[in-house]
């Protein structure tokens, strides 16, 4: 047994209600060869970063599950055939410990809190300075959202 | 000469800041999720390609990674190919 996680895209061109009898679909391939899915997880409607099959928008959909590595190809032929599916991934996955999970949460805040301090030090320095002189210490929560403005815009580009 | 803020140092072309060391060996971080799409938005330049190593800072194991990483998340259409023209 081997543990997988399938991500998959769904066309908008199904209506959301029937999003669900596909998953049990592919849910239903995985446990007839013997697998065993330890998590299921929808994405929702999201934008694709370039059309796919003339599409803008996607479902996505994500499975992990053990399963024994001589049913994978057989699945993976299934999925292919699919017409709703648009594309699919299929990686091996090592299951992560808690302390592995611990580490890379602490690791993403940290990121993000570099990038932050990066900010602040780039061009609007003076610009804060100027603002922090005139309204004194700002709240904990206002410097926060303004975080979240900044890497928002960011994020955009 | 334009006036550069006063705690650094002028740097010319060639004495480039020096980039100490791999950020996700320093992290302990082992698989890099392709998933992760904010996170592997950051080692791409803006035309939407791989960062080179020498502009990262990553060291070659986790280079191989994160291209892998970056690869499955284009093919999968959470990040983009190119950049939208």
């Amino acid at each position: 047994m081997k543990h997988y996680e399938l991500l998959y895209l769904v066309t908008t061109q199904v209506p959301e209600t029937q999003l669900e009898a596909i998953q049990r679909e592919i849910s239903d391939w995985i446990e007839k060869q013997g697998g065993k899915i330890t998590r299921h997880e929808a994405w929702g409607r999201k934008k694709l970063a370039y059309p796919v099959a003339k599409e803008k928008f996607g479902y996505y959909l994500l499975v992990e599950f053990d399963a024994e590595p001589s049913t994978i190809l057989q699945l993976e032929g299934q999925l292919r055939l699919h017409k709703q599916v648009l594309r699919h991934m299929l990686v091996n996955k090592k299951p992560i410990s808690a302390k592995e999970l611990l580490q890379q949460e602490l690791y993403m805040q940290r990121h993000q809190r570099r990038q932050v301090e990066a900010l602040q030090r780039g061009a609007g320095a003076d610009e804060k300075k100027a603002l922090e002189k005139k309204e004194g210490k700002i709240s904990l929560e206002e410097l926060d959202k303004k975080i979240d403005e900044l890497l928002d815009s960011d994020m955009i580009k | 000469m334009a006036q550069r803020s006063s705690s650094h140092r002028p740097q010319t072309q060639r004495n480039k800041p020096r980039i100490k060391s791999c950020d996700f060996c320093a992290n302990g971080v082992k698989a890099i999720d392709y998933k992760n799409v904010q996170a592997l938005t950051r080692y791409t330049s803006s035309y939407s390609k791989i960062l080179p190593r020498r502009k990262s800072g990553v060291c070659s194991k986790h280079q191989r990674k994160l291209a892998m990483a970056i690869k499955r998340a284009r093919f999968m259409a959470l990040m983009p190919y190119t950049p939208r023209a």
